[in-house]
């Protein structure tokens, strides 16, 4: 059973309650509303622009109710997931007209100011990395033994007699993927 | 077009909550001016410090202002800032330890005609007639002291205060048992540490 408090106040329960006329002055109580305005005020000029917009986010929040609060935060999520996970794909080369690539290629490019792509960029996506590093040294002996401009010559007219694709330089030449350009060129050279 | 001129002290608690809660701020200041004297008494009544006590009201009003659009009129506002007050006094005195400094508010001198002080300093010849008003205050403070946060909380709100069990009960979030019980033992401890008082 529980000990109950006698409705009637007991000795000590009066003494205790003596304790009431420990009070502070008029003055304190009256001042206090106005202290505690200046101190919001002065809070709210020393909070920073970022803790007032988390506040802000924060309150617009918790006035949402339950459904639409947990609706929209599946709805941020898969979103981050989705962004996510375009972010993390391979980058996809599309030729497109200029000569460049698709995911180099800029509004200003395609509206007719034409992008400059840096001529000597190797593009290797992560598909042909491994084929690049395999292939790299042979480039680089190639290029020792003197031969490389000359396959360039070769590969050119290879491609210029393909309908519809037409090249103009070496170095025009050298903006197309390493993956194309390297099995058209080491096919003939194995044999 | 012109706001409705509100007169604030006429307004009741809940209509008040609602107003602040549209950013009218002097609906909210007419709530502190309400509960200041009621919550100083708490709190003071907790820490025994009155600089303590006052910082804390900031802070506990702050508190209050900043949590108010969550406030959904489940309870009402009377028992919601005293869960307030009553939650941050007690963190407050985790992180205050057992060193600080008393600090004490003037007793009224009202005391002298209450009837129940009258009828203590005059029974068959006590102690009290003996001491003087401020050894009295220090003894009641010590004793208070000297009981657990949650055993002051509830002598505090029920001797000091005057609220009723089932108010306490909202407030500390307890069942009335545990607050009648919680009395019950810090009764049994006042009644030893003043025990030369009350014989």
């Amino acid at each position: 059973m529980q000990p109950d408090e006698p409705s009637t106040p007991t000795p000590i329960q009066q003494l205790i309650r003596l304790k009431r006329y420990e009070q502070p002055s008029d003055e304190t109580l009256e001042g206090f509303v106005a202290d505690f305005r200046e101190r919001q005020r002065r809070e709210m000029l020393n909070q920073s622009a970022r803790g007032l917009l988390w506040e802000r986010v924060t309150t617009y929040w918790e006035n949402l109710s339950a459904t639409p609060k947990w609706g929209i935060a599946g709805l941020v999520g898969a979103a981050a997931a989705l962004l996510l996970w375009f972010g993390l794909q391979p980058a996809v080369e599309t030729p497109v007209e200029g000569g460049g690539l698709a995911e180099n290629a800029t509004p200003a490019a395609a509206g007719g100011e034409k992008e400059r792509f840096e001529v000597d960029a190797m593009l290797i996506s992560v598909g042909d990395t491994e084929e690049a590093t395999t292939e790299a040294p042979f480039f680089l002996s190639r290029h020792n033994d003197g031969g490389f401009v000359d396959d360039q010559r070769e590969q050119m007219a290879d491609v210029n007699r393909t309908p519809g694709v037409y090249l103009d330089s070496p170095g025009e030449f050298a903006t197309r993927p390493l993956k194309k350009t390297t099995k058209q060129r080491a096919i003939p050279r194995s044999e | 077009m012109s706001e409705p001129i509100h007169h604030y002290p006429d307004i009741e608690d809940a209509e008040l909550v609602a107003l602040a809660q549209e950013a009218d701020t002097r609906a909210f200041d007419e709530l502190v001016k309400r509960y200041t004297p009621k919550l100083y008494g708490l709190v003071y009544n907790m820490t025994s410090n009155r600089e303590d006590t006052l910082d804390l009201l900031q802070d506990i009003f702050a508190k209050a202002y900043r949590s108010l659009r969550r406030f959904m009129g489940k309870s009402s506002f009377y028992t919601w800032i005293y869960s307030i007050s009553v939650n941050m006094t007690l963190n407050f005195l985790k992180k205050r330890g057992r060193h600080y400094k008393v600090s004490l508010d003037d007793v009224d001198t009202g005391i002298q005609n209450d009837p129940e002080f009258v009828k203590i300093t005059t029974a068959s010849g006590g102690p009290l007639r003996e001491i003087n008003i401020h050894e009295l205050q220090k003894r009641l403070n010590e004793a208070m002291m000297r009981l657990s946060e949650d055993h002051r909380t509830v002598v505090t709100l029920y001797d000091i205060q005057g609220l009723q069990h089932s108010e306490i009960s909202q407030i500390l979030g307890v069942s009335e048992g545990t607050v009648r019980s919680r009395l019950f033992y810090a009764h049994r401890q006042l009644q030893n540490y003043l025990d030369d008082f009350v014989k």
